[in-house]
């Protein structure tokens, strides 16, 4: 909770928004905001701008991700405890496209 | 242990990565190129928050592979002029004008203006806002991620919803 912004209504509008003010600051800015005209279109304003950026399409994690993850700790984790013979080829990697990924985490 | 704390973010660390590299080609790289590199610090791991812990390492990743790969497709705050910087971190997109009750109003946003307009933002505009309103992580955990204080994840996400609104009504 963050109680120490009242002197800045961006960043306290910006809290309330997110539920980061404290409650009585939060109360205290309900009451601003029911007495201010300019401060409530601000206000509307950046619920629809959130509105807007939440209701952007969600990216899904791509199918077969996991399996090369899990392809590549596999490979990393034989490395580790140094089981000769399980190096990987990018062939293997399911994925048509040339990989820049490095093993130099 | 790794199965328990990195893959249940999965979809968290793959939207941060996209997000931060704008494709889903380069965020897959980045994917598992943190996976790895949470599989070899695991021991690193202090069992407090796997989800903060996961989405730094899948960031952290993400700024190392930009620069390596597209450094110049990585825009901090520090790499704007200096009037820029100003207008950005002290004045707000709109500068110190009051606007209008009817001059607000005029805000309109459609999903692919949205979209790119985020796409525009610097990184440490962007991030924030993917984390806050996407992942609707706390500010605690924003600011755990992004290394910086709490105050500066709110400036950071006050001063990115403004942008974002200034390039979304034209008012750049």
């Amino acid at each position: 909770m963050i109680a120490s912004i009242r002197d800045n209504d961006e960043l306290q509008m910006n809290a309330y928004c997110d539920g980061e003010l404290d409650p009585a600051s939060a109360i205290e800015f309900e009451r601003r905001l029911a007495d201010d005209e300019s401060l409530k279109a601000r206000y509307n304003r950046l619920l629809s701008l959130r509105r807007a950026v939440r209701s952007l399409p969600q990216s899904e994690v791509p199918a077969g991700l996991r399996a090369r993850i899990n392809s590549k700790l596999d490979t990393d984790g034989s490395a580790l405890v140094g089981r000769p013979g399980q190096s990987v080829r990018p062939s293997q990697m399911g994925r048509p496209r040339q990989r820049r990924w490095s093993f130099q985490a | 242990m790794f199965d328990e704390v990195f893959l249940p973010h999965m979809a968290e660390a793959y939207r941060l990565a996209r997000w931060l590299t704008g494709n889903s080609y380069d965020a897959e790289d980045v994917v598992q190129d943190a996976a790895l590199r949470a599989f070899r610090g695991i021991k690193s791991f202090g069992a407090v928050n796997a989800r903060a812990w996961s989405l730094t390492i899948v960031r952290n990743t993400a700024y190392s592979w930009l620069m390596k790969n597209r450094p110049k497709a990585v825009v901090f705050t520090d790499d704007l002029s200096v009037a820029e910087q100003q207008q950005l971190e002290h004045e707000g997109p709109q500068g110190t004008r009051i606007e209008t009750p009817e001059e607000i109003a005029l805000f309109k946003a459609d999903a692919e203006g949205v979209q790119h307009a985020l796409a525009q933002l610097p990184a440490h505009f962007r991030e924030v806002i993917v984390l806050r309103e996407m992942n609707q992580l706390n500010y605690r955990d924003i600011a755990e991620i992004t290394n910086v204080p709490i105050g500066t994840v709110m400036s950071r996400l006050s001063r990115g919803r403004q942008l974002l609104i200034a390039l979304l009504g034209g008012r750049k």
